[in-house]
């Protein structure tokens, strides 16, 4: 258990790295910046790749320690559910880098829709940053995962609602947007809600845990 | 001593491990709390120590069963129950209690009610009732414990001891109730170390055979929380102890095990398999109880 611990806290700041280039990717596409997004999007690929090799390792560790089993099972959903949101990451991360917007284009997502596209991955890394925090206190303290849980919900709640005002927002600049941007802008946002999906379920296995100390 | 005599002996020594030890094992490692291997050496090991040590508390019982001349229904209950375990792999009730049921419902029909078997009675009917207050006790206990832990780390050391200890506890308690009574059979008033050594053997050996050999593992009731697994052992070791240290049996009743299954299902949240054990608890039961009442009416 003390050897995977620190594993584990490590996959969940390679999941902050990871939302990090996601949004630095982001930001290379909407300044016009093409080899900045795919620069990014490589890194997060190897960074994917590192977390993988992590992940394999944090579930010999699990599998091979004497933890009781209930405790083990939700140690191995919750590294394979940190696993999920770097691979979703990812995904986003190279739907961003695989075309280059327009300078009109650019102009015409300035105007209400960047500043809510802001807003969404600044969320992101918040509901990130809290996924990591509540597995650093499941180490320490079972009661304080619990108040830890339900922030990281009530961003997640947050997260959907800007997702929905987004899309809609997106979906009203057909005439300023060719369609397959919009189509990359929707998958982009879609993802960035998976990961933000996958980090409140994280949390729930945490509460799982806390739930059997009844803490 | 008769060939009769070592043949049930030896039967009862050797259906220990899927009767007594592999239900208990079966319900901690059906639930995935530990490995089923580690569980049944666990409980094997305290069932044999159990016998060992615990013995002579229920050795009182033993003869108690053997003065009411039930030789011949533990023998027919026994091999009846072996049976049963091979092709149903369900082995709900302790095979002492059978033969105690039996013995006990001999006594009564024949109406030599001696004060010993008062007790006896008292006592069936009493500890139901001792462990349906002390299950929710030990529940709330258990979770105050629970509670305690900070860390996942404290939880799963906390989880883990409670667990093991719950199986050893059973296991220890199971191994004095049958040894007392195996011990009674072979030996009733002499050389009780020699004979609580050689079944304590037989029991450990019976027991590593049924973690060898799958077609042996009973199936039972299985809980979702360790905590309920936890506070059902501790409160029927209490219920069963108190028993003992008043020189009664130290086996479940019929009445115990009907009310055993309304507290798994209504209040602890396990899932029995009602119709099975119902079926396995009462009707060897009353067989054993219709063989004694027929050997008791034999010409000696």
């Amino acid at each position: 258990m003390e050897h995977v611990w620190p594993q584990i806290l490590e996959l969940s700041s390679d999941l902050q790295t990871a939302v990090t280039l996601l949004y630095e990717a982001y930001q290379g596409l909407v300044r016009g910046d093409c080899q900045a997004a795919k620069g990014k999007s490589r890194q997060l690929s190897e960074l994917e790749s590192v977390a993988d090799a992590k992940l394999k390792r944090i579930e010999k560790g699990l599998l091979s320690s004497d933890l009781f089993p209930t405790i083990r099972q939700y140690m191995l959903e919750a590294v394979n559910l940190l696993d999920d949101a770097i691979d979703s990451s990812m995904e986003a991360s190279r739907i961003l880098s695989y075309r280059c917007l327009s300078k009109d284009e650019i102009n015409g997502l300035r105007v209400g829709l960047e500043p809510s596209l802001d807003v969404l991955f600044s969320l992101l890394l918040r509901i990130t940053d809290d996924t990591r925090k509540a597995l650093q206190l499941a180490s320490k303290d079972l009661k304080a995962v619990r108040l830890q849980a339900e922030a990281v919900e009530t961003l997640e709640e947050e997260i959907d609602r800007v997702k929905l005002r987004l899309i809609e927002e997106l979906y009203k600049r057909e005439d300023k947007l060719k369609t397959l941007s919009i189509i990359q802008l929707e998958k982009v946002i879609l993802k960035a809600d998976d990961i933000a999906d996958t980090c409140e379920d994280i949390s729930d296995v945490l509460v799982s845990i806390a739930n059997l100390a009844r803490a | 001593m008769s060939l009769t005599l070592w043949g049930s002996y030896v039967l009862l020594s050797l259906s220990s491990g899927p009767a007594e030890g592999s239900p208990i094992a079966a319900s901690a490692s059906s639930a995935g709390w530990v490995d089923s291997r580690s569980a049944e050496l666990l409980v094997g090991a305290s069932m044999a120590l159990g016998v060992l040590l615990g013995s002579p508390l229920s050795l009182p019982a033993g003869r108690a069963i053997l003065q009411s001349g039930s030789l011949e229904a533990i023998a027919f209950a026994s091999a009846a129950v072996v049976a049963i375990s091979l092709v149903s792999r369900v082995v709900p009730v302790s095979l002492s209690q059978i033969v105690l049921s039996g013995s006990i419902g001999a006594v009564l029909i024949s109406g030599a009610l001696t004060s010993a078997m008062t007790a006896q009675v008292a006592f069936w009917v009493a500890s139901p009732l001792i462990v349906f207050l002390l299950t929710p006790l030990a529940h709330n206990l258990i979770k105050v414990v629970l509670a305690r832990a900070t860390s996942v780390k404290a939880l799963d050391l906390t989880l883990r001891m409670m667990v093991r200890l719950s199986l050893v506890l059973l296991g220890f308690w199971r191994g004095s109730n049958l040894g007392g009574i195996l011990i009674a059979l072979i030996a009733p008033h002499e050389a009780y170390w020699e004979f609580a050594l050689l079944t304590a053997t037989l029991v450990l050996l019976s027991c590593l055979c049924a973690r060898l050999l799958p077609v042996l593992r009973a199936e039972m009731a299985d809980y979702p929380d360790p905590a309920a697994f936890a506070s059902r052992s501790l409160s029927s070791l209490v219920g069963v102890c108190s028993g003992l240290m008043l020189g009664v049996t130290a086996s479940f009743s019929q009445l115990f095990y009907a009310s055993d299954l309304h507290f798994r299902a209504g209040i602890l949240g396990a899932r029995p398999h009602i119709g099975r054990r119902l079926l396995f608890s009462y009707l060897p039961a009353v067989a054993s109880g219709m063989l004694v009442l027929l050997a008791s009416q034999a010409p000696p």
